[in-house]
């Protein structure tokens, strides 16, 4: 965090100005360049990702050899089955959100929209699952 | 914009000394899945007004170009799974 920012978050502590000031004067700071961090330091923005990659490695109980799933899905198939959820019938769903909600999962497909999986798809290029076990790898990654 | 699939590869293989492998031109069916399509609009159009009033019109109306646009995302889809003796590979390239 650069200095001018702490300066600010501290004034706002103390309260010697408004919220409202607050965010003025932070978003004027983020419009100037940053003098405290080099162009070379600062995160490349990475694309949208364009598949859903899950990878399993594991031993045969048997015979110790390796097996492995790999399984690449294209992001925009997500899309296209959140487009056919619409062709599920009222009742049905409602019947779907009832047995989630026994299981714990409070998930609506109601309120999924195009624009909340396009913000869900934009968060996905940070995602990544590693799961190590004894002879177990999981692996859960967008590329 | 959607590509639409136009091959996919499968391959099997056991321990059973089985081992079969196809390639798919899947871009062969396309022009008969879109003249079936282009007969079948005035049809399905007819049925999902009979049906609207019941509620089952417009899933009806909708699941053509919802399955289609299903199936145009499925290019990159690939699953593969390897064991010791066994493999099953499916790409949709």
């Amino acid at each position: 965090m650069s200095t001018e920012r702490t300066k600010i978050l501290n004034m706002l502590v103390e309260g010697k100005i408004t919220v409202e000031e607050a965010e003025k004067l932070l978003d004027a700071i983020g419009e100037m360049p940053d003098n405290n961090v080099g162009t070379a330091f600062q995160p490349e923005k990475k694309g949208i990702p364009k598949y859903l990659r899950v990878i399993v490695d594991d031993r045969d109980s048997k015979t110790g050899k390796p097996e492995r799933v790999n399984i690449r899905v294209p992001i925009q198939l997500l899309r296209a089955g959140l487009k056919l959820t619409s062709l599920i019938p009222d009742h049905a769903r409602d019947k779907m959100h009832a047995a989630l909600n026994e299981k714990g999962v409070n998930l609506d497909l109601n309120d999924f929209k195009p624009e909340s999986l396009d913000g869900i798809i934009e968060a996905l290029q940070d995602l990544t699952v590693d799961i190590d076990g004894e002879d177990e790898k999981v692996r859960i990654f967008c590329e | 914009m959607i590509m639409l699939p136009i091959a996919a590869s499968l391959w099997i293989k056991n321990s059973n000394n089985m081992n079969f492998r196809i390639w798919l031109p899947i871009f062969l069916i396309w022009p008969f899945v879109i003249s079936l399509i282009l007969v079948l609009v005035p049809v399905i159009l007819l049925i999902s007004l009979i049906l609207w009033p019941s509620g089952k019109g417009r899933p009806l109306l909708l699941a053509a170009p919802i399955m289609l646009y299903v199936l145009g995302n499925l290019r990159g889809f690939m699953i593969d799974i390897s064991g010791a003796k066994e493999k099953i590979f499916i790409k949709i390239e």
